[in-house]
C-alpha cells in the first residue's frame, strides 16, 4: 500500500485559536498521513487537539483560527483552500444536534445528493431509502419522513452516517461518535462503520476513515493505524498491533495502563493535568508528567522521524541511536 | 452539572458585581437609575416649587432660568409713532405679549389680509389663515392694527397682504418682530404702592405647562407616582408569582399540572380590558384616578409569566444531586428550598423583576395617556404625557420632557437589566461547566 | 397535532366565557343601575336598554340573556350615539384597525428580520451596536411619544419644504404609512432583538456545522437551515406582538385621528359608554384569544417539535 500516493497527507499542521483569555496554540506541528481505505485511529484526551486537527481539515474552523501547513494534500489536490473539499465528510459527537431539527432526516439525507451530485427528486429519495437500509434502519422508507426528535440516539447516529456517505465521501472523520451513546449502541455503530469499510473496498470505493477517540479501548480492535496526541502534538504513530504491544511513548504507555483489562484490579490513573496550551512548552510537553523524565526532557522538543512507528520522545530517540 | 453551582452562589455575586462594572453599558443605566431615585427622592428639597400651583403670568412658557416681564398698567400709554412717517410695515410701539402694535401705508390699496407666522413664510401661496382681514376707505393713508391674539414672547412673522378690488393679492411685505414678555399689573396682585416698570418672573427650568403649572416640580411629583407603581406592583406579582412558581414546582404532579393550567388560563387575558373592566367595577368615571384598578390589574394578570420562569428552574433544580443528597441526608422540605433552591432561583428572579419594572412604568404612562390612569390634579410622567398632547404642536415640551423621563427611566432599567442577565449567564455557564 | 388543537380551541373558548363573564360582572358592580346615574342617556335609548337587557330581571335572568344576544352577534345600543348599534359601530370601525394593524405587523415581523439577520450577521462590528442601540432606544421610548415626535417631524418638514404630508386622518397611503410604522416601531425593536439572539444561537448550532461539512452552499445554509430555525422564536411572539399592536393602536388612533374601532373604544371608556365598553371589551378579547390560538398552531405546523408535545 505503501507506494501509492496516500489519500490524505498532512504535514507541520499548527492551528491558533484565539480567545478571550488569549491564543490557544490548539494544534502544534502535526504530521500524519492516510492511506485509501485505511482507518487511523487519533487518541488522546480531552482538549488535546484531535477535533480541531478534524475541523481543520474539513475547513469548520471559525474564521478567526489561524491555520498553517508546509504541505497538505488530499487526493494530492492541496487542502485548506477556504473551500469546501469534495470527497470528505464527517460525523459528530452528539448525534442529536447534528440534525436540523425542522426538516425530515429523509430531506436532510437528500440535500448532498441534490445540491452536490446532480440527482433528481426521485433518484435521491430512492438513494436516501438506500442509504438507510444499508445503515440497518428498518422502515427506511417511512422513517425518512421523520423528524430528528422522533429518532433514538443510535438511530440518528446512523443516519448520520448515511448522511455522510450521500457526500460520497472517500474520507470519513469521525469525530467521537460514539461518545454520546450508551456501551451496546458504541459498538453497534462501530461494526457498523468497519462493515462498511469493507463493503466500500469490495466494491473498489476505497472509503478511509479519520477516527477521532479518547478511548484507545475501543479503537483497538478495528483501527489499521493509530495516531496518539498529547498537547495538540502527535506523540506516537504506529500500526495498532505496534502500539498496543510496544508502545514506544510513556503517554501511551500510561493510557494503555489505565486501561480496564480482566487482570486489572485497580486502575492506574496518571498524575498531574496537561500543560496550558496558551503557553506551551519549549521543551517535551509530557515531561512534567512523565515518570521517565531525564534532563533533556525539559530542555529540548524531542524530534520526530517519521518511520513505521515514530514516537515524539527522547528516550525513543536513544534507543534508536 | 450543576454540583458547583451550589457551592458558588456566594461568589456569584461578587463576580456579577465585578462584570457589571466592567459593562459600561449596564454601568450607565446603573447611574442613570441611581440619579433619577435621588432626583424623585430629593428633588422637592432642591425645588420646593408647588407642582399644583398655577401661574396665570406664564401659561405654557417654554424652559428659562428667570424671565425679565414688563409691567403694563392700564392707563399706560405706549409711545406712538406719528402716523406721517410711516412708509412701510412697521411697529408703532415696542411689541410686548399684551398688544403688538402694528402700522402700515395704504399707497392706494384699501382691502389688506394680515397674516401671523413662526416661521418666514416662503410665498403668497402657503400663508395660510388670516389673522385679520382690513377694509379702509381711501381717506386714510396709515392702517393701525393691534395684535392682542394669544401672543407669546418669540419672534413672529407678520406679513401684510394688499389686495385689489377684485380680492387679488398684488403684494406682500412681512415684518420679523421681537415680542417681549409682559404681564397685566392686575394679575400681578402688588400691594407695595410700587410701579416698577418690570419685574422678574420665577424660574422654571423646564418651563410651564398649559395651566401655568411648574413643569420641573410636577416631574419631580410625577416621578414619584410612575416609580412607586413601577417598583411596587413587579415586587409584589414578581414574588407572588416566583411562590406561586415554585411551589407548583417542588409539588410536582396533578397540582403542578393544575397550577399551571391556571397560569396559562391568566396569562391569555388582555390586560387592557381588564384594567377597564375594575375601573368601571370600582364605579370610576372618566375623571377619577385609576391608580387603584391599574395596580390590581396589574397584581392580578401579571403573575404567571415570573411563576413559569421560576417553576421550570425548580423542576430542573429538584432533580438534581446534591438536592437528593440534601433529602437523603433528612433535610427538611423548607431547608432544600431555602438553602439550595433560592440561591439558584434568585438571579432569574431579579433579571425578572429588572425587566418587569420599566414594563409597569410603560403600562402607566400608556394608561395615563389614554386618561385611564392617573388624573389631574395629581400628576405622573404618563398623565403629563397626556396633557401634552394638546399642545404639542405649538409647545412640544410639555409633552417632551416627560417623555424623556420615561424613555431614560426605561433604558436604564433595560441596559442595567441587560447587562445583569449578561452576567448572570454568564457566571451560573462558567459555574455548571 | 389535532389533540394539541383541540385542547388549545378548547382553554380558547374558556378563557372567551371568562372575559364575557367578567365583562358582564363588571358591568353589574356598578353602584346603582348602571342607567340611573346616566342623567344624559336619552329616554329612547334607556327604555329600549332596559327592555334589552331586561335590568329588572333578577341576574341570572339577565346573564343568560347577555350570552344568547352575544352568541347571536347582538352587542346592543350605544349610549351616547344615538340609534347606533354596538355592531355596527364594530362592523364600521373594526377593518380600518385591523388594516393598520396587519400593515404595521407586516412591517414590524419584515423589519424585525432584517434588522435582527443583520445584527447577528455583523456580530460585534459596527452595524451591530448601530442597530441594537436604536433597537433599544425604541424599546425604550413609548409608542405615543413615537407617534407624537412623527407628528412634530410631519410638521416641521412641512414648514420648512412646504410640502403637504397629511398630519392625521385616513384614508391615503401617505396617511396609512406613518402611523402604521409607529405603531410596528416598539414591536419591531423587540422581535428584532430576539431574532438577533436567536440567529446568534442558531449559527452556533451542531447542524449549521453539519451543513457545512456537508458542502452546502453558504446561501442555501443561510435560507433554509439559518434563517428558517431562528424565525422560529420570532413567529412565536406573534401572538403577544398582535396584542401589543391591538393596544397600541389605542393610542395611535387617537393621536392621529383614525376613525378606528380602537379610537371609538377609548372614547367609550372616557364617556362610560357602557354598551360599547362591553361590546367591544368581548370583542377585543375574543379576537385576541383567537389571533393567539391561530398563531400558536400555526407555529405547531412550522416547528415539528412542538407537534411532538401531542403526545404528552
Amino acid at each position: 500500500m505503501k507506494d501509492i500516493a496516500p489519500l490524505l497527507q498532512i504535514e507541520n499542521l499548527s492551528v491558533q485559536l484565539p480567545t478571550a483569555r488569549g491564543i490557544v496554540h490548539a494544534v502544534r506541528d502535526v504530521s500524519f498521513s492516510i492511506q485509501h481505505g485505511e482507518m487511523l485511529a487519533l487518541v488522546g484526551e480531552s482538549g488535546c487537539g484531535k477535533s480541531v486537527t478534524a475541523q481543520a481539515i474539513t475547513g469548520l474552523l471559525p474564521g478567526s483560527a489561524q491555520v498553517t501547513s508546509q504541505h497538505a494534500t488530499f487526493n494530492q489536490k492541496p487542502l485548506f483552500t477556504g473551500k469546501y473539499q469534495n470527497g470528505i465528510a464527517m460525523i459528530f459527537q452528539n448525534p442529536m444536534a447534528t440534525f436540523n431539527p425542522v426538516l425530515t432526516i429523509g430531506y436532510q439525507i437528500a440535500e448532498p445528493l441534490r445540491q452536490l451530485h446532480g440527482y433528481n427528486r426521485k433518484d435521491a429519495e430512492q438513494e436516501v431509502v438506500r442509504l438507510l437500509e444499508r445503515m440497518k434502519i428498518s422502515d427506511a422508507r417511512q422513517k425518512a419522513q421523520c423528524y430528528p426528535h422522533e429518532f433514538s440516539g443510535g438511530m440518528l447516529q446512523r443516519a448520520a452516517i448515511a448522511m455522510a456517505l450521500a457526500c460520497k465521501p472517500q474520507l470519513l472523520i469521525a469525530d467521537e461518535p460514539t461518545t454520546a451513546l450508551d456501551i451496546s449502541t458504541q459498538h453497534e455503530v462501530m461494526a457498523l462503520l468497519t462493515e462498511l469499510m469493507h463493503e466500500q473496498l469490495r466494491a473498489e470505493e476505497k472509503l478511509a476513515i479519520l477516527f477521532i477517540t479518547h478511548d484507545l479501548g475501543l479503537v483497538s480492535r478495528h483501527a489499521d493505524r493509530i495516531a496518539v496526541m498529547y498537547a495538540g502534538e502527535i506523540i506516537e504513530t504506529a500500526n495498532t498491533n505496534d502500539v498496543l504491544k510496544k508502545p514506544a511513548h510513556p503517554y501511551t504507555r500510561a493510557l494503555l495502563a489505565a486501561l480496564p483489562t480482566p487482570e486489572t484490579k485497580r486502575l492506574l490513573a496518571l498524575e498531574g493535568s496537561p500543560p496550558d496550551l496558551r503557553f506551551p512548552p519549549a521543551a517535551c510537553a509530557f515531561a512534567e508528567r512523565c515518570s521517565q523524565v531525564i534532563p533533556i526532557c525539559t530542555q529540548q522538543v524531542p524530534p520526530v522521524v517519521a518511520t513505521q512507528h515514530a514516537a515524539r520522545c527522547w528516550l525513543h530517540e536513544m534507543e534508536k541511536t | 452539572m450543576a454540583a458547583t453551582l451550589d457551592e458558588q452562589t456566594g461568589n456569584l455575586w461578587r463576580d456579577v458585581r465585578h462584570d457589571i462594572a466592567r459593562n459600561p453599558s449596564a454601568l450607565t443605566g446603573f447611574f442613570l437609575l441611581l440619579s433619577l431615585l435621588l432626583f424623585c427622592t430629593f428633588g422637592k428639597l432642591l425645588w420646593p416649587d408647588d407642582p399644583a400651583a398655577l401661574d396665570l403670568t406664564q401659561i405654557s412658557q417654554p424652559p428659562h432660568l428667570g424671565l425679565q416681564t414688563l409691567v403694563i398698567y392700564p392707563d399706560d400709554a405706549s409711545p406712538v409713532i406719528a402716523p406721517e412717517n410711516i412708509h412701510a410695515l412697521q411697529l408703532t410701539a415696542p411689541a410686548h405679549t399684551e398688544a403688538v402694535r402694528l402700522a402700515w401705508p395704504t399707497k392706494n390699496t384699501m382691502n389688506f389680509t394680515l397674516y401671523r407666522h413662526t416661521l418666514p413664510p416662503s410665498g403668497l401661496q402657503d400663508l395660510g389663515l388670516p389673522l385679520a382681514t382690513v377694509h379702509v376707505d381711501s381717506t386714510v393713508s396709515t392702517v393701525n392694527y393691534i395684535d392682542q391674539l394669544l401672543l407669546e414672547n418669540r419672534r413672529y412673522f407678520y406679513s401684510v397682504v394688499s389686495l385689489d378690488h377684485a380680492g387679488k393679492p398684488i403684494g406682500v411685505e412681512t415684518l420679523a418682530v421681537d415680542v417681549a414678555h409682559a404681564t397685566p399689573a392686575e394679575n400681578l396682585n402688588r400691594h407695595d404702592g410700587e410701579h416698577p416698570k418690570t419685574i422678574q418672573l420665577p424660574a422654571h427650568p423646564f418651563g410651564t405647562d398649559k395651566l401655568g403649572r411648574d413643569l420641573l416640580a410636577r416631574l419631580i411629583e410625577g416621578g414619584r407616582t410612575s416609580l412607586f407603581i413601577g417598583f411596587a406592583a413587579p415586587m409584589l406579582y414578581v414574588l407572588f408569582g416566583a411562590l406561586y412558581g415554585a411551589m407548583a414546582g417542588y409539588r410536582g404532579g396533578r397540582i403542578d399540572t393544575g397550577m399551571m393550567a391556571f397560569a396559562d388560563f391568566v396569562i391569555a387575558l388582555p390586560f387592557l380590558l381588564f384594567v377597564i373592566l375594575l375601573r368601571i367595577a370600582f364605579g370610576l368615571g372618566a375623571g377619577d384616578s385609576g391608580i387603584t384598578a391599574l395596580l390590581v390589574a396589574l397584581l392580578l394578570l401579571s403573575w404567571p409569566n415570573s411563576a413559569r420562569l421560576v417553576r421550570a428552574q425548580v423542576l430542573q433544580l429538584r432533580s438534581m444531586a446534591y438536592v437528593d443528597a440534601a433529602r437523603l441526608q433528612g433535610a427538611s422540605g423548607f431547608y432544600i428550598v431555602w438553602k439550595h433552591m433560592l440561591p439558584n432561583v434568585l438571579p432569574s428572579i431579579l433579571v425578572t423583576l429588572s425587566f418587569a419594572i420599566p414594563a409597569a412604568i410603560f403600562t402607566e404612562a400608556f394608561l395615563s395617556f389614554i386618561g385611564l390612569g392617573v388624573v389631574p390634579p395629581a400628576s405622573s410622567w404618563g398623565s403629563m404625557c397626556n396633557e401634552g398632547l394638546s399642545t404639542l404642536l405649538t409647545h412640544p415640551h410639555e409633552l417632551l420632557f416627560p417623555a424623556t423621563f420615561i424613555s431614560l427611566t426605561v433604558l436604564a432599567f433595560n441596559l442595567f437589566g441587560d447587562g445583569l442577565r449578561d452576567a448572570l449567564d454568564v457566571q451560573t455557564r462558567e459555574a455548571r461547566q | 397535532m389535532i389533540h394539541y388543537a383541540l385542547k388549545r380551541i378548547f382553554t380558547g373558548l374558556i378563557t372567551i366565557w371568562f372575559i364575557a363573564s367578567a365583562t358582564f360582572l363588571a358591568m353589574h358592580m356598578v353602584p346603582g343601575d348602571p342607567l340611573a346615574d346616566e342623567k344624559a342617556v336619552p329616554l329612547e335609548i334607556r327604555t329600549a336598554l332596559l327592555e334589552y337587557y331586561g335590568l329588572d330581571q333578577p341576574l341570572p335572568v339577565q346573564y343568560l340573556r347577555f350570552f344568547n344576544n352575544m352568541l347571536h352577534g347582538d352587542f346592543g345600543l350605544s349610549f351616547t350615539q344615538k340609534n347606533r348599534a354596538v355592531n355596527d359601530i364594530i362592523r364600521a370601525h373594526f377593518p380600518v384597525s385591523a388594516l393598520l394593524g396587519c400593515i404595521a405587523l407586516l412591517f414590524a415581523t419584515g423589519g424585525a428580520m432584517l434588522w435582527g439577520a443583520l445584527a447577528a450577521r455583523f456580530h460585534r462590528h459596527w452595524p451591530d451596536y448601530l442597530i441594537m442601540g436604536v433597537v433599544v432606544a425604541s424599546i425604550s421610548i413609548p409608542g405615543f411619544v413615537f407617534a407624537a415626535l412623527a407628528q412634530i417631524a410631519v410638521l416641521h418638514i412641512n414648514q420648512q419644504f412646504g410640502t403637504q404630508f397629511p398630519l392625521a386622518g385616513w384614508g391615503t397611503v401617505q396617511q396609512m404609512l406613518l402611523p402604521a410604522l409607529v405603531l410596528g416601531l416598539g414591536t419591531m425593536a423587540y422581535m428584532a432583538r430576539l431574532m438577533r439572539s436567536s440567529m446568534l444561537d442558531v449559527q452556533q448550532a451542531q447542524y449549521i456545522r453539519t451543513a457545512r461539512a456537508k458542502g452546502l452552499s453558504s446561501s442555501r445554509i443561510f435560507w433554509i437551515h439559518t434563517l428558517r430555525n431562528a424565525a422560529l422564536p420570532v413567529f412565536s411572539t406573534l401572538g403577544p406582538a398582535i396584542a401589543a399592536i391591538t393596544t397600541g393602536g389605542f393610542v395611535v388612533e387617537t393621536v392621529f385621528a383614525i376613525p378606528g374601532l380602537g379610537r371609538y373604544f377609548v372614547q367609550a371608556v372616557q364617556q362610560l359608554d357602557y354598551t360599547v365598553i362591553m361590546g367591544t371589551t368581548v370583542f377585543y378579547g375574543s379576537f385576541l384569544v383567537l389571533m393567539v390560538l391561530v398563531v400558536d398552531l400555526l407555529v405547531g405546523v412550522i416547528d415539528p417539535r412542538i407537534r411532538l408535545q401531542d403526545g404528552r
